[in-house]
């Protein structure tokens, strides 16, 4: 019969060797992983460190560009495409090292390279390829990276898509629309690059606005305010009509980016939209104009049923300045506590309050009218609100501030004198 | 033999058995698991780092960092400081912090008016005393509560949070500059179904390739111990990665959506586990269905913190039993699908069962040579096969935190692959005792 002893026996020499040779081999790649992995990050760290002091040398181009190139020269070809492809993308140096090490790797190579259907492991080192390319401004990189946005691998089509936002030439801007109107990757991220895009993209997205699909017209009205074409306030005005409430969003906020004649009668026209964020953007939008009298048609919204649009409309008339204040008294008395404490709110925000109650309590005989609002702004306002504008005023202000405070029947509590 | 001791050789026996499978057939068994899930996750990895043009964009979302902050904490307004620079195109700091001399830093050094804000409370959080806006940067907001719980100081900071995503900042860590881009990647990608992004900070991570230039002495072998423990705690949380519950370690940013709080009615009452607590919740609300909803755990670290900090974020996520018997109705349930039925039983027996056969395996093999069941140099050889597997798994952790490759030195690399098999007998009591406190 066999014993715990014999067990044993018969396991763990097994076990023991198996965890020996795997400990062994594992230990074995990580060293060799690390070992030569390492030795290249420290010959890549010196490299920066090598470019970094040509540099700081502050040479002439000329100078600058022939001590790059002797560097380039002098280095390990496993640095050469890390090197060349980080730091800042736009800076003079970096297109000059760029073109130094496509010399030295060779163009056609390196086209090879990035347009190689290769396992995802070789990813880096395409991108790498592609990366170079583009800050060398090598001929025909825009046209390389057009046909690398349709790779099978999503890495590589958001790295094309990011290198052909900084390339401001026709096909890269075409590919950017194109990639956008077909959803080749993520719709904001494609968005960001066509919005910074260099060169005017309005004619190649003014067709958006039409396209069946709403995400496609959205993006179309939003980057058009950074675009601006010739009577697209027409085209954002009709899309503020639009089935799709984010089109309509769109419409209003690119409006009001834009300005512009259409505004204030589109912005006040979606103020009633069934889509609450549609209401919350229009109030926005009409306080870009900065004008007073919009107040009026904004400040009903503090009693919206949605909290996200009070929210909006109280940020929107606080946006408006101080003049907004004779618009704002009647919401201290309504019926809705909501509607009270944002008309408060906005009212301390803008100063109205600490204006009133410094000069009330500086006076031997305080106006009624005056005193009359300031115990409906305070009262609206709640307790905390008297006791964080105790805090605010100063310390020889203070104690006549309460008093007055007092008499209006309100007492802020926790503000020590 | 007499009566008793065959059957407790057999128990001996077993015990021994145990520890040397689960090490020196577990260990092997888990890298080659690892390696494949590398092998697929390399496809899946793609972030653009250092995106110039995304850090400045107008399309992304805005978020909403709360930093709840102790009273007495040093450098306050330094820690706002680093928080309000991380580079995001749109971004809040909301700080609740209790009366005490870190409020009163913020005061002076932020320039804080005082500032009545009206917001929703839509979820139970600590009463409000007062609020702060900073006259230097409108985007910081000070509450001064005193929350009774952590939760009650998260959920307040969630009322006034006015953006769609709420990052839970830690106020100790140090994080990257990136770090906020980094881990909204996922959520920018896809907003509607990514309602949360877990992130982990370092602790004194090894010296890096710039220490090695400058010639400072490589990563010693207390470091590399102490860093080797930190990964090794990660492999051992097998069956969390469907639950998606924040790391145990060191929790770095915790970002959510702001609806999806709401929805499950905000952060518990408590001191402890909080996010995890919520990232069960949101399971249940969303019934583990992955098609609408999904939380991404970054692997990169997004900063680093120090020891003490780091010891405070341990205890304060750390799953205790009180937070699974809370969501027990999740446990064998099939309405969650695989993560009530396999996932969540999975855990809860990792979290209470395991750490007691574990010591009771250990118990048991002191006996081992009095009873006979193994010679003293057998005895030997379970160690140091429990040793090699525990070092296999120490290799399994580098190989999946992406080390070596911060202190590439051969001495930092064989500090760090010898001190897998010794790691076992340096930390492992400590972390059982841990287990046992919990369970």
């Amino acid at each position: 019969m066999l014993s715990p002893s014999a067990l044993l026996d018969v396991l763990l020499m097994p076990s023991f060797v198996l965890a020996l040779g795997a400990w062994a081999s594992v230990s074995l790649l990580l060293l060799l992983k690390g070992l030569s992995g390492g030795r290249r990050a420290i010959a890549l760290a010196q490299a920066r460190q090598a470019v970094d002091h040509i540099r700081r040398r502050e040479l002439e181009p000329g100078a600058e560009n022939s001590a790059i190139v002797a560097l380039v020269a002098t280095l390990p070809d496993s640095v050469l495409l890390p090197l060349g492809a980080s730091g800042a993308p736009d800076a003079p140096q970096t297109r000059r090292l760029a073109e130094a090490i496509v010399a030295r790797i060779g163009r056609r190579q390196l086209e090879a390279l990035a347009v190689a259907s290769a396992h995802p492991r070789h990813n880096a080192r395409r991108i790498a390829a592609m990366e170079l390319l583009t800050r060398a401004e090598s001929p025909g990189v825009t046209r390389l990276l057009a046909r690398t946005v349709d790779d099978r691998d999503q890495e590589i089509v958001g790295a094309s898509l990011a290198m052909l936002g900084r390339v401001p030439d026709d096909i890269a801007a075409a590919a950017l629309v194109d990639a956008l109107k077909e959803t080749k990757y993520t719709p904001s991220r494609i968005a960001t690059y066509l919005d910074r895009f260099e060169r005017p993209l309005g004619e190649s997205l003014r067709p958006l606005l039409h396209h069946p699909d709403p995400n496609v017209r959205y993006w179309g009205a939003t980057l058009l305010s950074r675009h601006p074409i010739a009577g697209i306030d027409s085209d954002l005005a009709a899309l503020s009509r639009d089935p799709a409430p984010l089109v309509r969003k769109a419409a209003v906020a690119s409006l009001a980016h834009l300005g512009g004649s259409r505004l204030e009668q589109v912005a006040t026209a979606l103020l009633a939209d069934d889509a609450w964020f549609v209401r919350a953007h229009a109030a926005r939008a009409l306080a870009t104009t900065g004008d007073a009298d919009h107040a009026e048609v904004i400040a009903p919204l503090l009693t919206d049923r949605e909290w996200w649009v009070r929210l909006a409309a109280k940020e929107s008339l606080q946006q408006l300045g101080d003049e907004v204040w004779a618009v704002l008294v009647p919401y201290l008395d309504h019926e809705d506590g909501f509607a009270r404490n944002g008309a408060a709110e906005v009212l301390q925000n803008i100063g109205v309050l600490d204006s009133l109650i410094v000069l009330e309590a500086a006076t031997s005989r305080p106006s009624a009218a005056k005193l009359e609002m300031l115990r409906k702004i305070a009262s609206a306002g709640g307790t905390r609100m008297t006791a964080a504008m105790l805090e605010r005023v100063d310390d020889r202000a203070r104690p006549r501030v309460r008093a007055l405070l007092e008499t209006l029947g309100l007492e802020p509590a926790g503000v020590q004198s | 033999m007499s009566g008793w001791i065959e059957p407790a050789s057999w128990l001996v026996a077993a015990a021994a058995l145990l520890l040397v499978l689960a090490y020196g057939i577990g260990a092997p068994f888990l890298l080659v698991r690892t390696a494949l899930t590398l092998g697929r996750r390399r496809r899946l990895r793609y972030r653009t780092k250092n995106d110039d043009a995304l850090a400045t964009s107008r399309f992304t979302i805005p978020v909403t960092l709360v930093v709840p902050m102790a009273a007495d904490a040093d450098d306050a307004s330094g820690r706002v400081r680093r928080l309000v620079q991380l580079r995001y195109p749109e971004l809040e700091v909301v700080v609740v912090v209790p009366d005490g001399p870190a409020l009163d830093e913020l005061k002076h050094v932020w320039s804080l008016t005082a500032a009545e804000v009206f917001y929703r409370k839509s979820v139970d959080g600590a009463a409000v005393r007062g609020l702060y806006r900073s006259a230097t940067d409108s985007r910081v907001i000070v509450v001064h509560a005193s929350p009774a719980t952590l939760g009650s100081a998260l959920n307040c900071g969630v009322n006034l949070a006015r953006y769609r995503y709420v990052a839970i900042a830690e106020s100790a860590a140090r994080y990257n500059g990136d770090a906020l881009l980094e881990a909204m990647q996922a959520a920018l990608e896809e907003p509607q179904r990514v309602v949360g992004v877990t992130t982990s900070v370092s602790v004194g991570p090894v010296q890096s390739i710039e220490a090695s230039l400058r010639g400072e002495a490589a990563t010693g072998f207390f470091d590399a111990l102490r860093y080797v423990t930190a990964a090794r705690a990660r492999l051992a949380t097998v069956g969390r990665r469907r639950l998606d519950l924040p790391p145990e370690g060191c929790p770095g940013l915790t970002i959510w959506r702001r609806d999806a709080v709401l929805d499950v009615g905000g952060f518990a009452p408590a001191d402890t586990a909080v996010q995890a607590d919520l990232t069960l919740r949101v399971h249940a609300h969303y019934r583990g269905d992955r098609g609408r909803y999904r939380i991404i755990h970054v692997t990169d670290a997004v900063g680093t913190i120090d020891a003490a900090g780091a010891e405070r974020l341990a205890r304060e996520a750390r799953v205790s039993l009180d937070v699974l018997w809370r969501h027990r109705r999740m446990m064998l349930n099939p309405a969650v699908g695989r993560l009530g039925l396999v996932d969540l039983p999975r855990y809860a027996f990792n979290l209470l069962v395991a750490p007691w056969i574990e010591l009771a395996a250990l118990v048991l093999l002191c006996l081992a040579v009095p009873l006979g069941v193994l010679t003293a140099g057998k005895l030997l050889l379970v160690m140091f096969t429990v040793g090699l597997g525990n070092g296999i798994l120490a290799a399994t952790a580098l190989l999946l935190s992406g080390l070596p490759g911060n202190d590439p030195r051969p001495s930092t690399l064989f500090n760090l692959l010898l001190v897998g098999p010794f790691e076992y007998f340096a930390s492992r009591p400590a972390w059982l005792v841990d287990r046992f406190r919990r369970a």
